[in-house]
């Protein structure tokens, strides 16, 4: 639709457009990664691929990153030189720069690309690893497990987070690089004096604050400590921190900073000494925090107290024929109310791994997985209102999923964290749209042919379903759009909040392609 | 076809417009004609007849992109992007039978012409006695006369044998011991490969496009020769290319009002749904550092001004007036309102309608059609295939107002969608009596029941 196409071609002629073969087979980029800029509301802004443009010489390569905005229009292709040894490990947007984190094992090495509003480079800055973030960064490159380590603080700079081997155990080093001359660069740097692994992700960011949830971790423990560590955004320095100790185990897994300044966190609670990742929580919770601090605010759900007037919930915070419900996020909507976002789950007896047991036996040999399963069901949502008491729990359908258990050992809580840490629950991913103060929780869906609407002139067909559930104005209302139909597959990528990214494969002209597709509030 | 039955005898002369028979009222197109058969039989006769007139070194490297041209135009066919109706064949077959009539040197065998259901100003010659003219030329030219222009002009084409000529030139070009030398060199190269098969390529592509904008030239200072014998007005020649250089400068000119249009007493307009987005670069039009291609070298026709120029000074002669135009026009507008709604190019067809709404005219086909796109709108958006069908919007967007109107078309939800459908076909529920509105208004009663 392009203005050209109309006036250029009109009165033209038929041009064979295909030149020789022989040259379009020669030229040839090879993409080495494509993927989304995502912001902390898990909005997209845009979308890149990565590519290398052509081999030079003395071990160099010219790559080239092309970016599409958040609406896949093509805006900018950026060239540069780089050893062919580079990979590009992480990306962020912060609303006035896009930054490329580029990793170089050889030279053990992570260089910052920066590109401005206007799209010209920024000055690369290089940093060099120690051997054995380097290595760590390796191995997590390669097994596709490093976690993001380049977070974007809008219209200030980037957090790049790299980890620290100088103390008793694995710590982290927070290093800010500012995207404007207004702000200044600051280091914070955690080096743990006691054993065990420490791992931090930004939860909140503001003008302000940093907050952070450390989690330690020591070997094959099922313990997890949590704390919270408040940082100043303009210099880096710590405010203060909140260690759930053994003695008020709390798992944190989320946080917001209000407009007055104060820091709410958001998760469950346990009994004292409870080992968090074992453990069944005795409820969700949430304090809120001043900027010294000092808790202003605090509240407790509990299983036997609140839930109970909701669902029924037995002597061990079970819920009867439910099982336990894994929370996957608490969002804060603008009118101050709260929804926590569960699916249920159960720990059963896997026919599958039954079966293969028995083979196995026969066989002489023994069974690596386990016999037992979590199954995977409906999604629970929560509401609180301002106060955080529980004001309501809604209920949304959703086939049956199975998971077969790693091990057979351990507490269905146990299976579920390790579930979840392998992406095998149903829940995808959820957004806000902090415009119109609205959410989507996001998950796959597989629908039997029998639960199908049926449609004129259609068969019905089992497949998967993305779910969305949305909530707009107060109200919960569900989306389904179906991931296979007719001749076509399609793949779910995320997308500019309240629409996906929908990838399209044609089986019968063998071909793919993007588009765009809003979710719908009825 | 009538018009040409007494001629064709006499000058052997024939055009398919798909042959086909029956009138074809406004809501019931035709893509693919009960003659299917015969039509593609005559695609194959076309090539059969220029394959038989090859000869020399490289006549079956040539057969081959005349092969792959057969198959384009069956591929076109075949996906519905024809449409059938004798309206349209008359008028064609009239002009060229005037044309023919009175150029007896232009080639009388039979032609195969398809008019094509696309909204932009085009025609185009395949080389093989195949033309296609696009629907969008009754939108953007004002009379016969300057259609008739087009048509000469693309006899012309023919005429000069353009098409098959740029095919052997090419052909013969990327055979030459010269170019796979070049090839060879350049596939061999070890450091910055691609961008020395990039830059032959280039080198390639630029030389034929060079010569395609040469023949446009050639065509217009013939075509006018053809059109100065004819009954036709010498100087729509130049007020045709004049139409269409005004639109240079973007089609969608109107800027359409949606907020006074979609805005009602009990659903008023909200301003969001035209805010354009955030983007991540605050830049006029797309930064690429490697710039492959240069946007006025791949122009495969010259400057509208300059073609403009030529055949201004080369008219001698002014000559008849036209002859109507508009019932075409207005009948034209109709079929592409229908088409755009049919294929679900709904940016379009709101554009098309409430640009003639916001002009005063509130016909019962603009209302009903304005009713159905809406109605398509939400069913598109309810089966999550509205982001096939519409573009999204683009910072760099040279068409504005349909850029616009993109925006808020995809920033409605579905429900603000269900409730404008409503309240519109309420404020017209007593005036428009006819089965189609009525059954649209039922639509959106039930879903807002």
């Amino acid at each position: 639709m392009r203005k050209l196409l109309y006036v250029l071609l009109f009165v033209g002629t038929y041009v064979v457009s295909a030149q020789t073969k022989t040259i379009e087979n020669m030229v040839e980029f090879k993409v080495k990664n494509t993927g989304a800029f995502l912001d902390d509301a898990n909005d997209v802004d845009g979308y890149y691929f990565f590519y290398e443009v052509d081999k030079l010489k003395k071990g160099m390569r010219e790559f080239a990153v092309n970016i599409l905005d958040k609406n896949l229009n093509d805006v900018a292709i950026k060239k540069f030189e780089a050893s062919k040894k580079i990979v590009l490990a992480d990306n962020a947007f912060n609303n006035e720069a896009i930054m490329f984190a580029l990793f170089n094992n050889k030279e053990k090495t992570l260089t910052l690309k920066g590109f401005d509003r206007k799209a010209n480079p920024k000055d690369d800055i290089v940093i060099t690893l120690d051997k054995k973030v380097a290595r760590l960064f390796n191995n997590g490159l390669r097994a596709g497990t490093l976690s993001s380590v380049l977070h974007p603080v809008k219209n200030k700079g980037f957090i790049l987070i790299t980890p620290n081997f100088d103390g008793k155990g694995t710590g982290y080093v927070l290093d800010f690089y500012p995207s404007n001359e207004n702000v200044s660069p600051w280091k914070y740097e955690f080096i743990p004096s006691e054993r065990g692994f420490h791992s931090v992700t930004p939860v909140a960011l503001n003008d302000k604050f940093v907050v952070l949830v450390d989690v330690r971790t020591k070997g094959m423990s099922a313990k997890r400590e949590f704390t919270t560590i408040v940082l100043n955004s303009q210099t880096g320095e710590k405010l203060f921190e909140k260690v759930y100790d053994k003695n008020d185990p709390k798992l944190i897994t989320n946080s917001f900073i209000s407009e007055d300044g104060k820091i709410s966190v958001m998760g469950q609670y346990y009994e004292p000494n409870a080992k968090i990742a074992k453990a069944q929580s005795l409820g969700l919770y949430t304090e809120q925090y001043d900027e010294k601090g000092e808790v202003v605010f605090s509240k407790r759900i509990s299983w036997q107290e609140d839930v109970s007037k909701f669902l029924p919930v037995k002597k061990n915070n079970k819920l009867k024929d439910i099982g336990y419900i894994f929370f996957h996020d608490i969002i804060k909507t603008q009118s101050g109310e709260y929804y926590g976002i569960g699916e249920q789950y159960k720990k059963t007896v896997s026919a599958l791994g039954v079966a293969s047991g028995i083979l196995a036996a026969a066989g002489g040999g023994i069974q690596a997985g386990g016999y037992t399963q979590l199954t995977i069901k409906d999604v629970y949502i929560f509401k609180f209102d301002k106060d955080f008491n529980l004001a309501d729990v809604q209920v949304f359908e959703k086939g049956k999923s199975r998971i077969q258990n790693l091990t057979d050992f351990g507490s269905p809580q146990l299976s579920a964290y390790m579930i979840k840490a392998l992406g095998g629950f149903d829940f995808v991913y959820s957004q806000r749209d902090v415009k119109r103060d609205r959410f989507y929780a996001n998950f796959i869906d597989y629908e039997r042919a029998s639960d199908k609407k049926e449609k004129k002139g259609e068969k019905r067909k089992a497949g998967f379903v993305f779910k969305t559930i949305i909530q707009d104005g107060g109200e919960l209302t569900v989306d389904n759009i179906e991931l296979s139909k007719e001749s076509k597959n399609f793949r779910v990528l995320p997308a500019k909040v309240g629409y996906i990214l929908l990838l399209e494969y044609s089986r019968k002209k063998k071909s793919s392609s993007l588009r765009l597709e809003k979710l719908n509030i009825k | 076809m009538l018009f040409l039955q007494p001629m064709k005898k006499r000058l052997s002369l024939k055009i398919a417009l798909g042959f086909f028979t029956a009138f074809q009222c406004s809501f019931a197109q035709v893509f693919i004609p009960e003659n299917k058969q015969q039509i593609l039989e005559k695609i194959d006769v076309n090539y059969d007849f220029q394959v038989d007139l090859l000869e020399g070194k490289y006549k079956s490297k040539i057969k081959k992109e005349y092969k792959k041209r057969k198959e384009l135009i069956v591929e076109a066919f075949l996906d519905s992007t024809f449409i059938f109706d004798n309206k349209y064949s008359n008028f064609i077959t009239s002009i060229v039978g005037e044309v023919k009539v009175k150029n007896p040197t232009i080639n009388q065998t039979e032609d195969l012409i398809f008019m094509n259901r696309h909204l932009d100003p085009n025609a185009s010659c395949f080389g093989n006695n195949t033309f296609m003219f696009n629907l969008g030329l009754f939108h953007f030219l004002e009379n016969e006369d300057e259609f008739a222009f087009i048509v000469c002009h693309e006899l012309a084409h023919q005429y000069l044998n353009h098409v098959n000529e740029s095919v052997k030139i090419r052909v013969e070009k990327l055979n030459s011991k010269e170019y796979k030398r070049k090839i060879r060199d350049a596939r061999l190269t070890i450091y910055g490969r691609n961008k020395a098969g990039m830059k032959l390529l280039k080198e390639l592509s630029y030389g034929f496009l060079k010569n395609s904008r040469v023949k446009e030239y050639e065509a217009d200072s013939l075509g006018l020769i053809f059109f100065q014998k004819t009954k036709y007005n010498a100087s729509a020649s130049y007020k045709a290319l004049s139409r269409l250089k005004t639109f240079d400068d973007g089609i969608f000119n109107t800027n359409i009002k949606i907020d006074s249009i979609f805005n009602f007493n009990e659903y008023k307009f909200k301003n969001y749904w035209l805010e354009e987005e955030e983007t991540l670069f605050d830049i006029e039009e797309k930064v690429d550092d490697l710039k492959w291609w240069e946007k006025d070298s791949i122009k495969t026709h010259p400057d509208i001004e300059n073609r403009i120029k030529k055949l201004k000074s080369s008219v001698s002669k002014a000559s008849n007036n036209s002859v109507s135009f508009e019932d075409l026009k207005a009948y034209a507008f109709k079929d592409q309102i229908n088409t755009l709604l049919y294929f679900n190019q709904l940016d379009l067809a709101f554009y098309l309608l409430l640009e003639k709404i916001q002009q005063g005219n509130t016909s019962d086909f603009l209302i009903t059609k304005l009713a159905q796109a809406l109605q398509k709108t939400y069913i598109t958006k309810s089966e999550h295939i509205f982001g096939e069908r519409i573009p999204q919007s683009s910072p760099f967007a040279t068409e504005k107002n349909l850029n616009a109107l993109r925006t808020f078309l995809h920033n409605l939800e579905i429900k603000d969608v269900r409730k404008i459908g409503f309240y519109f076909c309420q404020e017209y529920a007593n005036k428009i009596k006819s089965e189609e509105f009525t059954q649209i208004n039922q639509f959106f009663t039930k879903l807002n029941q």
